[in-house]
């Protein structure tokens, strides 16, 4: 049986093996890969080492379905493997063999059986995946609702209720969260590794997210759409209390809000640092004063003395005339004047609508502050 | 055709030149199909270096949490790019070019359908790659290889002459599918039936429908991102539908990733049974195979958009197809191990990368049922677990079965063997190169690092570490390539007709076979893998009938 224009081999050809023996011994070994991966796959499935510890109530069944699926995963890997290997070792051709294999053409059995199991797993797995993404997206009667901004490169998370806006997320352990999000200017998507959770902040729409923290510490947010050059850096924190330390935290930001508009007013700087952070503007701008160490944009360590000197500059071309109003066009429209070195157009432009003009001021004033 | 068939001099029409007996003549507008192929491979090949440049700029940014190698502007410049230029002036023009040189040999054909046509679309493809790296150098795409609106409005004037190029790029890959498609379907053999084929054909007749029912959607949202970005419309504007983007971008880019995978599969089909020395097992089934992919690959696009803002009960329908879709993959790879099974293997390093694909994609495709369960999905989306599950689909998958081919017919393409010792170092290098790389980064995307950052959290130092160093073994692991692929050129032992004893075509041609291929029209009377028992595959020539001759001079 061998091809045409093949040499014939110069040696004796070796006493054939038993075809018999052979095919039973192969058929053994299709066995055992059968059972091996039956078993690595049951092993994976139990003890999924890859994605556990969740610490949302809907994560944790994200981690069930990530287990079986790993499960059926390793055991399609290890049929596919273990049948390359044993082909590697068992045909491999020998040195004074050079002839052609036994010419099989197929087996209608075996194409249907691996037509047909793998279409009963795989819808299996879409009805196991659609049953827990139902489940995962019920809402919660009681759920509390927080708005969501994004925006180049923050967070910004408002608790309608009590007119509250914070930087960072607080949420009452053990009760749905349910965010309504929107974004200012580019699509963002808001991500929570450890709840498992994820869901893109478009401009033009409203997205929605549920998820239920059952275990109180600090997660961190990230954003996971690339929406800009400080994209790795729009980052917070979901901080989850139990609800009686959660609402103590709500009411002080509401009183404290309204102590620092009547009675002892703050002074203009140190609002307009809450500004500062409120915004993350540290996510792309180095300043000591509010731990900020962004390496996108210019360092803002001295820019009360050193915005004065730019306007002087014969390459200024902006229009600002002192350092304050220098420090303000930088913020409402940061194309008038690029720095030497930065790259145009990574600033976001539309600061001068985002942030309130009493905002605005003192965050000039906290920028002027900086010497 | 004036000339005789047997010719072996380059014809010269005014600026045109058909066929090539020195290196210049691949420097011309050249009308023959292996003229054509070589130009295709070689460009493609030169920007699988740019861009592998591009990946070990970003791995060594990448090897240290904080790092400042780059800044984050050039950082999502670097990454764009290298998704753009790997999918669309790596992958899919080498593929093509391969299919350029052997699809007429493997059909018994003279030559393409349309030659000129065919010169065209190369020098299209080389004008795109041009334009696409003058949009690098003036400020490139820096919105991601996806591009996606409204920060694909934002970014630098690099992105307008970007997606300019990707137009011209997508023109020429029309054109090439559509002469693939003549080609195979008008100008087959005499007694070549559908079922006579290679499967290599097949695949290209699958993969040029997808590439002539996809692309134009591309062209489209590409036009009116210009539009945007230009005229001042709002298609895709915050005050338009970013989401439309979306739709139109996956319409066409979901159907590509199995453009630049149903070649592979081709070629894997092939070179399977010569080195097993045995049929292919199933040969109806991976040829089906073939045909459904590239129609279930339209119904699965928005298994990208499952944590976008889209409607919620859209997903359900879109992850039930993502499933299925690896039903017919599931087969070939049970044929492709069917096949070994049994035979008498012979470890040539064509048939090295053609297990290393087997092995890899297996992997990549597993990990392509997690992203199809849209709970897990959501999770790992924009994450480095997509990553990872990409690039064992495109490196693990196309970029092993382009070796594999590339080992297999470069002794038909330029009559001399590759040095086979340098060939299984330079396998081993990528084999282990790309496992150390990409395994890593399912974890880091599990455990919540999002893709497409300059820089990332300590806890992630570890994982990125061993990436990087793994990416700068893969790259090395690159240079014995070159080397051999040169140095072969002249030292490399004579090919002769047949050195692998296969039973397509262009092997009973001489190695490079003459300018116009078959001296008398070839027949056919099985199909090409008869191998394990005797068999006469040529019967004695018919009398000659009119064959399509290319050009329709």
């Amino acid at each position: 049986m061998t091809y045409a224009s093949q040499p014939t081999p110069a040696s004796q050809p070796r006493a054939p093996e038993d075809p018999r023996a052979r095919a039973r011994s192969n058929r053994v070994a299709a066995l055992g890969i059968g059972v091996l991966a039956v078993v690595l796959g049951f092993l994976a499935g139990r003890f999924n080492p890859l994605l556990t510890g969740s610490t949302s109530s809907e994560g944790v069944k994200v981690d069930a379905l990530f287990s079986v699926l790993l499960g059926i995963g390793t055991a399609i890997f290890v049929v596919v493997q273990g049948g390359l290997l044993y082909s590697i070792i068992r045909f491999r051709q020998k040195s004074d063999d050079d002839d052609d294999a036994p010419a099989v053409r197929g087996n209608v059995g075996l194409e249907i059986l691996w037509t047909a199991i793998p279409a009963a797993i795989l819808t299996g797995l879409a009805v196991y995946s659609y049953a827990t993404l139902a489940n995962i997206e019920t809402p919660a009667p009681d759920a509390i609702t927080v708005q969501v901004t994004g925006r180049q490169f923050a967070w910004d998370f408002y608790y309608p209720d009590r007119d509250v806006h914070s930087p960072e997320l607080h949420v009452p352990l053990g009760l749905q969260v349910h965010l309504v999000m929107h974004s200012d200017d580019m699509i963002h998507a808001f991500w929570v590794p450890d709840f498992r959770v994820k869901k893109d902040v478009m401009p033009d729409r409203v997205t929605e997210v549920r998820f239920t923290a059952d275990k109180a510490g600090t997660y961190p947010i990230v954003c996971s759409r690339l929406c800009g050059v400080g994209h790795a850096f729009m980052r917070s924190n979901v901080v989850v209390q139990p609800e009686n330390i959660f609402a103590t935290w709500l009411y002080a930001q509401q009183t404290g809000a309204t102590v620092q508009a009547g009675g002892q007013p703050a002074t203009p700087a140190a609002a307009g640092k809450a500004v500062f952070e409120q915004n993350n503007c540290g996510a792309c701008h180095t300043l000591k004063d509010a731990n900020a160490a962004g390496k996108v944009g210019p360092d803002l360590n001295s820019i009360g003395t050193s915005a004065a000197k730019i306007i002087q500059d014969p390459g200024y071309k902006g229009k600002a005339t002192d350092a304050a109003s220098y420090i303000r066009e930088s913020i409402v429209e940061p194309n008038a004047y690029v720095v030497p070195n930065y790259p145009p157009n990574v600033m976001p432009q539309n600061f001068g609508q985002t942030i309130s003009a009493k905002d605005l001021d003192n965050l000039v004033q906290y920028l002027l502050s900086q010497k | 055709m004036t000339t005789s068939t047997t010719s072996v001099a380059v014809e010269r029409r005014g600026w045109m030149r058909h066929g090539a007996t020195s290196w210049r003549d691949y420097f011309t507008f050249n009308t023959d199909h292996k003229v054509i192929g070589v130009q295709y491979v070689v460009m493609a090949f030169t920007f699988f270096l740019i861009g592998g440049l591009m990946a070990e700029v970003i791995r060594a940014q990448l090897i240290k949490p904080g790092n400042t190698l780059v800044s984050p502007n050039l950082y999502n410049e670097l990454f764009s790019l290298h998704g753009t230029i790997m999918i669309f002036m790596w992958v899919i023009p080498v593929f093509t070019g391969l299919a350029n040189y052997i699809i007429p040999v493997h059909v018994g054909a003279n030559d393409m359908a349309f030659p000129k046509l065919n010169a065209f679309s190369f020098w299209l493809a080389l004008l795109g790659g041009i334009i696409m790296m003058v949009s690098f150098v003036t400020g490139g795409n820096a919105s991601g290889w996806s591009a996606y609106p409204p920060l694909s409005e934002q970014t630098g004037i690099g992105q307008t002459l970007w997606a300019v190029a990707l137009i011209l790029i997508g023109f020429s890959s029309i054109f090439a599918a559509i002469n693939l498609l003549v080609t195979i379907m008008n100008m087959r053999a005499r007694g070549m039936t559908l079922m006579r084929m290679p499967l290599f054909a097949w695949s290209m007749i699958a993969t040029s429908i997808i590439i002539l029912l996809g692309t134009p959607a591309l062209a489209g949202a590409l036009a009116l991102l210009i539009m945007d970005r230009v005229a001042g419309t709002q298609f895709f504007k915050a005050t338009g539908d970013p989401l439309m983007w979306q739709n139109l971008f996956w319409f066409y880019s979901h159907p590509a990733v199995y453009i630049m995978i149903l070649p592979g599969f081709g070629i894997i089909s092939e070179t399977v049974p010569v080195f097993s020395r045995k049929p292919i097992f199933g040969y109806k089934m991976i040829a089906f195979s073939s045909m459904a992919i590239a129609i279930f690959g339209f119904l699965v696009w928005a298994h990208h958009m499952f944590s976008s803002g889209m409607n919620p009960l859209l997903r359900i329908p879109f992850m039930i197809t993502s499933m299925i879709i690896a039903v017919p993959t599931g087969v070939k790879i049970f044929s492709w191990l069917a096949t070994l099974w049994g035979g008498h293997l012979r470890f040539t390093t064509s048939m090295l990368f053609t297990l290393g694909f087997i092995s890899m994609f297996v992997i990549g495709g597993i990990s392509g049922i997690f992203l199809a369960s849209i709970p897990i999905d959501i999770h790992v989306n924009d994450t480095y677990f997509v990553v990872a599950h990409l690039h064992y689909v495109l490196f693990g998958g196309s970029v092993m079965a382009i070796f594999a081919g590339l080992y297999f017919w470069y002794p038909k393409i330029t009559g001399r063997m590759l040095n086979e010792t340098w060939g299984k170092i330079h396998f081993w290098m990528t084999l282990i190169g790309f496992n150390i790389t990409f395994l890593p980064m399912h974890a880091l995307g599990l455990e919540g690092m999002p893709r497409r950052v300059v820089t990332y959290a300590p806890e992630f130092a570890l994982g990125n570490l061993i990436a990087s160093l793994g990416a700068f073994l893969l790259a090395a692991g690159t240079l014995p390539f070159v080397y051999n692929a040169v140095i072969s050129l002249v030292r490399g032992k004579v090919a002769g007709d047949n050195p692998w004893q296969s039973l397509t075509l262009e092997w009973t041609l001489s190695s490079p076979p003459p300018i116009h291929n078959f001296p008398e029209p070839p027949t056919v009377d099985s199909d090409p893998y008869g191998y394990g028992k005797p068999l006469v595959r040529r019967v004695p020539p018919a009398p000659r009938q009119e064959a399509p001759v290319p050009g329709g001079e």
